[in-house]
């Protein structure tokens, strides 16, 4: 027995075993949570257009059964995240530090705010697992030395494939992560594997970005939100918005189901307005990626830092909030009173404290970045600035067109899991090439 | 200057931004936070009330009748921050029309407060909240003389609470 603990193999066997149950227990636990204006179309699977992506509808359509459903998301969410640990071990020389990185790595891979979506039926849960799955597989391909390197290619490929089809947002990164694939089957593979992989990708990757843009059932929605919960409130967008033509009543209307209960949520009922159909026939449809487009503090300054531009504003509706809180099902769901989950210490409830959570893994994330270029750690450095940019420009997709105040936590989920990982995973990789150095000193 | 210095420039450029930019996050938007008087959400949106006596309506006008018995009301934070405030219940006399005296107890505080007859009182409770926790205030009346009506309701009425709100 003693023999069986300490050997490695053995361990990371065990390790493994148990988290993969301990998600799939924690789904048998927990009632699955249906939403019933978001969850009934991840059902429908329609070849195109389709309003929600195939990564999750072919799963969905073909499971059919919920419970089943959040068995397979559990299972599935459980081998992502093993194997990003495995990928991870493997760049790990000190032994002490690959058991701290385990001990860190788990806690937050058991979060709450991580595996309460395996019991939602929305994307969020596969949408999680494929980011976890193609960093992991980027990793593998570009630090991992002794790897079957056409496995290690085919896999990042299906990752950012599966990434790509599992949410909207994540399908209009096609362009970068695109090309970042490209570049890798050019640098790794034969002329051959290129061109046919290549096309495979190519084709893929656009149907699945033509699907995403073939559909609009929530612009309006989104369009009525932003304005009422952004725009509005700085005179100088205001001003902007009223002269292209937007009903000065839809402010009104705005305000008077927001204040009580009278039967629609605030944005349906400016949506339903005559005067806001007309408006959006008249160019309203494509108002705000213009005002956007016109305005680079806006799209800049304002996702991060929108109580810049007003008092009335606050951090709140900035992607820092997204960022840093997660999302709360075990809290607000009576469906989860049996879970077993809790946030730890990387997500703590309060919002001053998450700020600080997110604040202190930006300064071990910048602090681990110096060291790494400080010890020449070149391909390490550039990952994971590659990393950080997507997931930025991946956050501010989702804030410029799609998340209002009250989906900022559950829109920006996977960014936020990304800020948490790069940091550990940085701060690992920094420590253990200082070890290496001290050793040879 | 050579490429390779300018590169690991750049790299030291980048990395002291992303430290600059937790330092900005922990100044500008934590810290302020852990002050209790300062929060992110509306704070008269986010607590809410229960109570010991139903709800009715008077013209469309919601109100709760305080009975003699005790009174409990809990107020509920369903945000994820602490919140300081008030508690303004603004009171009316009894249907028997003579004055009340309450005697209102929350977290380590008694408030004693007089109703004259047929007139409206505003009481303050000050009160701080922790995130999504919920604080108890009971509600007794003090004098013993009861307050029966003759339609058939065999309540013991105390005052009639025509509002709430936190400020």
């Amino acid at each position: 027995m003693k023999n069986f603990l300490a050997n490695q193999k053995y361990q990371i066997i065990v390790i493994a075993i148990v988290y993969f149950a301990f998600r799939i227990n924690n789904a048998i636990l927990v009632k699955p949570f249906f939403d019933e204006f978001d969850s009934p179309p991840y059902f429908e699977l329609k070849f195109f257009p389709s309003f929600r992506g195939h990564g999750i509808t072919i799963f969905y359509s073909l499971i059919k059964n919920e419970f089943v459903i959040t068995i397979f998301q559990a299972a599935v969410g459980s081998l992502a995240w093993i194997f990003l640990w495995i990928t991870i071990l493997g760049l790990i020389r000190n032994k002490i530090l690959k058991y701290i990185f385990t001990f860190l790595f788990f806690i937050l891979a058991i979060s709450s705010v991580i595996v309460e979506h395996d019991s939602a039926l929305l994307s969020e849960s596969l949408a999680i697992s494929s980011t976890v799955f193609v960093f992991a597989a980027a990793i593998n391909l570009y630090l991992r030395e002794n790897i079957y390197l056409q496995n290690a290619i085919l896999t990042f490929g299906l990752g950012i494939i599966w990434f790509l089809s599992t949410k909207s947002s994540n399908s209009l990164l096609l362009p970068i992560i695109g090309v970042i694939y490209l570049i890798a089957l050019y640098r790794f593979c034969s002329l051959k594997i290129f061109i046919v992989m290549g096309s495979v990708f190519v084709i893929l990757g656009t149907f699945i970005l033509a699907n995403s843009l073939s559909s609009d059932i929530t612009k309006t929605l989104t369009t009525s939100g932003t304005i009422n919960n952004r725009l509005v409130y700085v005179d100088e967008w205001k001003s902007e918005l009223l002269t292209s033509g937007y009903p000065v009543n839809a402010l009104a209307i705005w305000k008077e189901f927001s204040e009580s209960n009278l039967g629609l949520p605030p944005d349906q009922a400016v949506v339903n307005m005559p005067e806001f159909k007309d408006w959006w026939k008249d160019g309203g449809k494509s108002y705000l990626t213009k005002f956007t487009f016109r305005n680079p503090d806006y799209a800049l300054i304002a996702p991060v830092a929108i109580p810049l531009f007003s008092q009335d504003l606050t951090y709140k509706k900035t992607l820092l909030s997204g960022w840093s809180q997660g999302t709360d099902l075990t809290l607000e769901y009576s469906g989860s009173n049996n879970s077993l989950l809790s946030r730890t210490f990387y997500w703590p409830d309060e919002a001053e404290k998450a700020y600080l959570a997110l604040s202190i893994s930006l300064f071990i994330l910048g602090i681990s970045l110096l060291m790494l270029t400080k010890f020449g750690q070149a391909k390490e450095f550039n990952l994971i600035i590659l990393t950080i940019l997507l997931t930025l420009i991946w956050s501010y997709l989702n804030w410029w067109f799609g998340s209002k105040p009250v989906d900022m936590a559950r829109h920006n989920i996977s960014a936020a899991i990304m800020f948490k990982i790069v940091a550990l995973f940085a701060l690992t990789l920094s420590f253990d090439k200082l070890f290496v150095r001290v050793k040879k000193m | 200057m050579n490429q390779t210095k300018i590169i690991t420039s750049i790299k030291y450029l980048i990395s002291s931004l992303i430290i600059l930019s937790s330092v900005y996050i922990f100044v500008q938007v934590s810290l302020p936070l852990f002050d209790i008087n300062k929060n992110e959400v509306d704070k008269k949106k986010v607590i809410g009330m229960t109570q010991s006596v139903p709800l009715e309506f008077d013209n469309g006008e919601i109100f709760w009748w305080l009975v003699r018995n005790e009174n409990i009301l809990e107020f509920h934070n369903s945000s994820d921050e602490n919140i300081k405030g008030n508690i303004v219940l603004n009171l009316q006399s009894n249907p028997c029309d003579y004055s009340e005296e309450l005697e209102i107890k929350s977290v380590n505080k008694v408030i004693k407060v007089v109703i004259g007859a047929g007139k409206t009182t505003n009481v303050v409770i000050p009160m701080e909240i922790t995130h999504r926790s919920s604080n108890v205030v009971s509600v007794n009346f003090t004098n013993k003389e009861p307050c029966f009506v003759k339609n058939g309701d065999k309540r013991n009425f105390g005052a009639k609470l025509i509002s709430w709100s936190f400020e």
